[in-house]
């Protein structure tokens, strides 16, 4: 079974672990939220649940690192980009929010 | 996604014709770390906002942005203050009314050339009344 996993606060971001072929895929969302995922293998030879954990930890950590380093070449701070994607409130009678 | 948290005086003030969601000046304010929002807030007043908003771009949605296509705030020059609350408020009426917020979770301060997406689920958009 196919393991999926989901970056919390890099929502852009999710992961799934393919065990028929060992590898690790990384599904890069646009920013906004709308089009299509694109699955990039990042890891191969990944045999357990937990490996597959740990080589998704480890590219979060990289990635989150690497973008709030400077640029190699210029040395000039990179722009960050943030996004907060809302729930929906629903408001009725049979509704809470 | 950030769950929507709404202030208890939005209903009334829909009861009591306060909004006009359709054609209504709607805003995004900013609040910090330390000033979260309350469920019993009613109007803009009772917020604490972050100082200042110099250098920001626009905070203000369109009907579309309400929606689907998000509203992204961009810092120009300098840095913002930190925030961590977005709350949205209606800006027609005099006090301010206010409607909903969402938390980001943890603070951010935007530095030059920054920007801070606020993108609402763009099937259902940010309210729906049933």
């Amino acid at each position: 079974m196919i393991l999926k996993v989901a970056a919390s606060d890099l929502p852009w971001l999710n992961f799934e672990w393919h065990p028929d072929d060992h590898r690790l895929y990384v599904l890069k969302s646009p920013p906004n939220g709308s089009g299509v995922a694109v699955a990039t293998p990042f890891l191969e030879d990944v045999n357990t649940e937990h490996e597959a954990k740990q080589g998704i930890n480890a590219f979060i950590a990289g990635y989150k690192e690497q973008a709030s380093e400077p640029d190699v070449r210029t040395g000039i701070r990179r722009a960050q980009h943030h996004t907060i994607i809302l729930d929906t409130g629903i408001l009725g009678a049979h509704h809470g929010s | 996604m950030v769950a929507y948290n709404k202030f208890y005086a939005f209903v009334q003030d829909i009861a009591q014709g306060v909004h006009n969601l359709s054609t209504n000046a709607l805003t995004y304010a900013l609040t910090p770390t330390a000033n979260p929002p309350v469920a019993t807030n009613s109007v803009l007043s009772n917020i604490t906002q972050i100082a200042n908003y110099t250098n920001m771009s626009s905070r203000v949605p369109t009907i579309a942005s309400c929606t689907q296509t998000g509203l992204t705030i961009t810092q120009s020059t300098t840095s913002s203050l930190p925030f961590q609350f977005v709350v949205l408020y209606n800006a027609t009426p005099a006090n301010g009314n206010l409607i909903s917020w969402w938390d980001y979770g943890s603070a951010v301060t935007l530095q030059a050339g920054d920007t801070f997406a606020i993108q609402p689920d763009q099937t259902n958009g940010i309210l729906q009344i049933q």
